[in-house]
This record gives C-alpha cells, structure tokens and sequence, in this order.
C-alpha cells in the first residue's frame, strides 16, 4: 500500500516535470539564435514575459580613492532605472540596481563571478580600468551575460582578448583615442613647440596614454622630442619635486594623465611653482575630478579633453535630454555628471532598445545572445547625443575639448564654449589623409600600433 | 648630481623635505605608540586621513563665510585637535585593551578599525577629492633663484621641526616625559609609585592622534582630501619606521628626512625609478642594520 502511493506520487511528479520540460521547450524553441531565418515576417504571437524585475549589476570601485568613479556610475545607473521604471519599465519588467566592489583583478573577476551565479543578474555594466576590463573579458563571454564597459581603455582586450566579442560591449571610449586627440590638439594648436615633458601616474593608463601619444607625435609633429617623463605613483600627494624636474627640463608642453585627487594636488601644486605661467599644461583625463576642479586650483587656458562626454555639450537649449540629464543629475546628487555618466546611462539605453528589439524578433522574452545580437551594429541616444554601436560592441564617441575658463555662473572651472571642439569619430581614426586600406579598423588584425605606423 | 645645478639642487632639497615632514608627522605618532604602548598602529594613516577631512570642513566653511587666513591659520588646529578627540573616544573602546599584547592583535584589530575609518569618512564626506587651498594659494609664492617656490611650504618645516622639539621638550624636561619614560621601561613599577598608567596612557595616545590629525591638516591646503588617502600615507610612514628603527622617536626624523631626499633626488635623477629608489634604501637597512638606524637592538649578540 505503502509501495503504490510512493509510486503513484513518484509517477506524478514525472508527468510534471515532463511537462514543464516541454513547456520550457517551446518557449526556448523561439528564442534560439538558428530560428532567426526561419521565423516567418508579420504579426507574431508574443511570448510570456517574466514579471520578476531585471537585475543590473554595477561592478566598479565603491571605496579607497577611485570610490569617485563608482559613484558617477552607480548614480547615473539609479538615474536611468528610475526613468525607465516611471515609463513603464522594459517590456514592463522593472530594472533594479545592485552594486558590488571591484578591486584587484582577481576581485573584479570574483564580483562578476557572484553577480552571474548568486544574483543572478540580467546584464552588468561597470568603469573597472584597463588591467580588470582585460582580466573579466574571458569570464564575461563565458558567463554569457551582458557587460557594459565603461572607461576601461584597454587596447589589449579588444586586439588580442576577445577580438569577436558577443557579450562584451564598451560604451567609454574606443581603445585609447586621447593620446592621438592630444597629438593632434599639441600640432595644430602649438606648431611651434619642439619639447614635451610628461607628468603621468606609473601604471597602464598613464604609460600608455604617454608612449601613443609621443608616437602619434612622431607622426604628426616629428620635430617634437621628448625632454622628460617622470612617474609618479597612483594616488601620490606630493607632485612638488616632478614639477621642479620638469620645469628644469624647459618643456614648451606638459602632458599630463593625472586625474581625481592626484589631477586637483597636480594643479595647486604646479600653480605654486609657476607651472602655468612657463608651460602649456594638456591634461588628457583631469577632467575625470570635474566636480573638484574650483577656481583656486585651476587657471585659465589651460587645455583639457573631456574624453567622450562634456556636460555643457551638446548644448543643453538644443539638446533638452542633455539638459534634463544635467539637472537632474545636479539636483538629485548636487554634482555635475563626469563622462561614466554619459557613457552608464547610454549603455542601458543601449541594452532597453537590444531588449524590446530582439523581443520583437523572437517574439518572446529574448536571451542574452539575442539582445547582445540586437545591441550590435545600431545606435542609441544618450545625454551627449548619438552614438553608433559597433558590431564588435564598441560604442564610437566622439572627443570633446576645449581650454578652460572661470564662468561666474558655475563653482567650477569649465571649458570656454568659444574654443569646445569635438574630434569626430572619423578625426580621431584618421588623423591626416590616409589611403583608406590604411583606417583602423577593429577586429581586422591589425593592431593599434600597426596602425600608427601606417600613418 | 653633477649636472645639477645649485638652484636646482636647493629646489630637490626643499621639495624633499616638503615630502618628508609628511612621513615625520605620521611616523612620529607611529613610533610614540610602538615605542610605549607597544602598538602597530595601521589605522594611524586613518586618524591622518581624518584630519585632512575635518579640516576642509571647518576651512571651507571659515572661507565661505569670508573670514580672514588668519582664522583658516586656526582651522588646521581645531582639525588636528578634533582628530585627538576623535582619538581619546577610541581609546577606552579598543586601544585600552590592545596595550602592551602582542603586535599581531594591534596589527589586525587596527587595520579594521582602519578600513571602518575610511568608509565613515566617505560616508561622511563623499568620494569626490576635496580640495581647501585657499591658505596654500592665500600665503602666495616667493621667488628662489628666479622661481616661484610656496611660502607655505616654511609653513610645513616650522610646524614639523616645532611638532619635534616640543616633543623633544616634553619629553625629556618634563615630569609628563620622566613618568612616561618610567611606564615604558617598567609599568608595573611605574604603578606600584603612585602613577595612574591608564590617565596616562589615554594621554599619550592622544597626543599621538592628534600629531597624525595635524599631518592631515597642515598638509590638505597643498594637497587635497580624498577616500583611501590614509592607506597610500602609511606604507611609506612604515618604511620610514623600519629605516630610522621601531619606536624610536629621532629615528622617524632621521628616517623621514632620509626617505624623502633620496625620492626627491630620485625623481630628478631616475624618474623611471622613482618608488625603487626609497624601497632600495629599505632593504639597505633591513640588510646591514635590521634594527634601523636608532632602533633598539634586538638581543644582546647582535652588535
């Protein structure tokens, strides 16, 4: 008696699971990537959408110095879930934002690992730096899970890592476009300068950020040597001896790749020391410490790249999400948005259209495969206006400059919008006519520094 | 060296000692607290840290409220002494119980308290750099050898060779040092003559707070404030305290003095060398004198 009820309950329990095996079944049938060309055109019956809110997670730094960085993201996160969710959400499934602390590269990769298997987020998105973006790009494509970069120029992951992305997506900008947006600004703007000197943290950015611009110059300006580079460390508070060996050097231009607190000690610390008043500092990234940039710390005309996003730019009376984003952004966390700002709110844009697109698609609730497929090759809107999307998931911004001023109608120093210029896309890939075989391309095999050479 | 001329080697000197007071500052409270109470204090770069935030508090609000330098001058004192406060609160709370163990509990338990400080601060005060110059740019420049060089920077040495000798002073022709110098040869003996270890202690610790509060504030006009900036400032402050020798307080000067002129003469001479060149100096010394240059020695074979 006993024997036949544990059977027939056992007998049970397989008519459910195959039925929900089959269930299951049907509704993934749909949404494999193989159906894409079999699906016939026309109206489609559309699928079961889950209710549950989708997870986003942000992996960036949340403590120590770079906390600044994680703060732009997770703020302009929360900023577009909001948005999203008072419009009804994405595909009316509520996006949700959770945050975890990136580090070392073994710690990053250990964050992305729990989001994916114990969050079990929908997509994640983060500025991590270069040497992390290489270390989690292998686990991302695994993991197949969305990830949206931010910053994290890295010319390694995309040459040699991961040349064919999938689930990877970078909405900073492209590789290290700065170095070469420099050379150009030091060529034509001071034709006659001959002496550089750099003043960039010891670590990949600041070296890489030195060594391709010094070999963009070399193409564009050759007459230009390199007098002197120091090295300080991340983080350093005390730059007084670099800028004595550097003046000592008698550059006509400064490079800089300092930023955050190492950019705002650099510039009161050069001010006390006559920097300004004998050189052209060009600061490739200072831009990044916006918010703490005031006018006792900064002069004018100094110049300055925004890397891919400025807050005044595009101008906010002819580009109104630019200046809600601005506002907004203002009035909830009493800050200007930096670039991670632009670039977090763009990417989940980005994955909100890859979403309802391949939705529409597969007529149902679409994988991650799909929406990453659908994300490819378009383009979105975001506050710093449109950027195309590669199809190896590189967002293409163009580069704002432009020499700084002190406008009474803001606490901090900003850029005069006399001298704001971007560098498009199609400047920054190529810099002076060249035989278009010669145009960079990603995903080709030619690397940065073939590139370069090309010129 | 050579090739360096006289200017240019009097800028390294000053830039150098620029650099260094800092690490005296955070080192001479490190080897106080060692060299008595036997403490590895790691949160000491926190207490650093949050003498730097205190300060751009009171100075920035001094300064939107338009009040003189003279006033900001007194900022740097109401901050440094806050971090004391600060301090004589935590002491009852977790040092008491510290004092005089075995160096690998301070050295855990401080480090958490270091991580906990470091967050409350950004909590606090968010994670952008935080910059109060007004003092730094205020004071203006003075020419040396045709250069501009900060006047506040003389502001630095004084505050560092006076934060010296008082304590030099305090220690050595004071009835606070003779009782201080008692308990930390003999604290059971000290006792046992009437003297209140634990008043004292709490005094000590203070003080010794409060000297790292002072580095944080003298030092935010020229630089800025920003999360994580204790843990940069200890490293080096720990490597000043092997150099000049555990717990001794002339070697943290010596030991400052001498890490900070080989990393400015480092920078001018091997720029791509630049962090190499003060960790050589380290295995030098943990080479040929493991007890650093004033440092006690360790047992009675070693000459």
């Amino acid at each position: 008696m006993k024997n036949d009820t544990s059977r027939r309950d056992w007998l049970r329990y397989a008519g459910a699971g195959i039925l929900g095996a089959a269930i299951g079944a049907s509704a993934t049938y749909g949404t494999s990537p193989e159906r894409y060309a079999e699906r016939p055109t026309g109206p489609r019956t559309k699928g079961v959408v889950p209710t549950a809110p989708i997870k986003l997670g942000i992996v960036s730094w949340f403590s120590g110095p770079s906390a600044m960085v994680g703060e732009a993201c997770y703020n302009s996160a929360i900023m577009a879930a909001d948005a999203i969710n008072a419009g009804g959400g994405i595909l009316g499934r509520r996006l949700e934002v959770i945050k975890r602390d990136a580090g070392a590269p073994d710690v990053t990769v250990e964050a992305v690992r729990r989001f994916v298997l114990e969050d079990k987020v929908d997509l994640m998105a983060g500025d991590i730096g270069g040497s992390n973006a290489n270390a989690i790009t292998p686990n991302v494509e695994q993991l197949k899970v969305p990830f949206f970069l931010q910053c994290s120029t890295t010319v390694k992951m995309v040459e040699e890592l991961d040349p064919n992305p999938l689930y990877l997506f970078r909405s900073g900008e492209q590789n290290l476009a700065e170095p070469i947006v420099a050379a150009q600004i030091i060529s034509t703007k001071y034709p006659d300068a001959k002496r550089i000197a750099g003043i960039n943290p010891d670590y990949v950015y600041g070296r890489e950020a030195m060594g391709y611009t010094m070999m963009a110059l070399g193409k564009l300006a050759p007459h230009m040597e390199s007098v002197l580079e120091t090295w300080p460390p991340l983080f350093a508070t005390d730059y007084t001896t670099h800028i004595t060996s550097v003046l000592n050097s008698k550059p006509d231009i400064v490079l800089t790749a300092c930023w955050g607190g190492d950019f705002v000690t650099l510039c009161k610390q050069g001010t006390a020391y006559g920097l300004f008043e004998k050189t052209h500092l060009v600061s490739i990234i200072g831009a990044m410490a916006l918010n703490s940039l005031t006018k006792d710390i900064l002069p004018e005309g100094v110049d300055m790249l925004q890397r891919d996003y400025y807050f005044l730019q595009p101008p906010h009376n002819l580009f109104p999400l630019n200046k809600w984003f601005v506002e907004e952004y203002h009035k909830r966390f009493n800050k200007y948005p930096e670039f991670d700002c632009h670039q977090m709110f763009s990417a989940i844009m980005a994955y909100k259209q890859g979403v309802e697109r391949a939705y529409d698609y597969v007529g149902g609730w679409p994988e991650n495969e799909d929406v990453c497929k659908a994300i490819q090759g378009t383009s979105v809107v975001g506050p710093g206006g449109y950027r195309a999307i590669t199809n190896d998931g590189q967002f293409l911004n163009p580069l704002p400059y432009g020499t700084t001023k002190h406008d009474p109608n803001y606490p901090i120093v900003t850029l005069d919008p006399a001298t704001v210029g971007f560098v498009p896309v199609e400047a920054v890939y190529n810099p002076k006519p060249v035989p278009p075989i010669l145009k960079y391309k990603l995903g080709t095999g030619m690397t940065y520094s073939d590139w370069m050479d090309s010129w | 060296m050579l090739s360096m001329g006289f200017d240019t080697i009097t800028f390294t000197i000053l830039n150098g000692l620029y650099y260094a007071f800092s690490l005296f500052l955070i080192s001479l409270g490190l080897n106080l607290l060692y060299g008595i109470l036997r403490i590895l204090n790691v949160a000491h770069g926190g207490f650093y840290a949050a003498g730097a935030f205190f300060t751009w508090y009171l100075m920035k609000n001094a300064h939107d409220a338009g009040l003189p330098l003279s006033v900001l001058f007194v900022c740097v004192f109401v901050g440094a002494l806050l971090v004391g406060v600060l301090g004589m609160i935590l002491e009852p709370l977790l040092y008491k119980r510290l004092y005089r163990k075995r160096e690998e509990y301070s050295l855990l338990a401080t480090f958490g308290l270091m991580l906990v400080l470091d967050d409350v601060l950004r909590l606090v005060f968010g994670s952008q750099p935080l910059s109060a110059g007004y003092l730094y740019a205020g004071i203006g420049s003075m020419q040396i050898f045709g250069r501009p060089f900060p006047i506040y920077n003389f502001v630095i040495y004084a505050f560092a060779i006076g934060v010296a000798l008082s304590l030099w002073l305090l220690l050595f022709k004071t009835n606070l040092g003779r009782i201080t110098r008692a308990t930390a040869q003999d604290t059971e003996m000290s006792s046992a003559l009437g003297v209140n270890t634990s008043l004292h202690y709490t005094k000590l610790f203070t003080l010794a707070i409060a000297i790292a509060g002072l580095g944080g504030a003298i030092y935010l006009p020229a630089t800025s404030a920003y999360p994580g900036m204790g843990f940069e400032a200890i490293v080096l402050s720990f490597v000043v305290m092997v150099v000049g020798g555990l717990g001794s307080l002339k070697g943290s000067l010596i030991g400052a003095v001498i890490i900070g002129l080989v990393r400015a003469f480092g920078i001018s001479l091997f720029p791509e060398f630049e962090l190499a060149a003060v960790f050589a100096i380290l295995v030098i010394v943990l080479v040929f004198r493991p007890r650093g240059l004033c440092g006690r020695k360790f047992s009675r074979e070693e000459k």
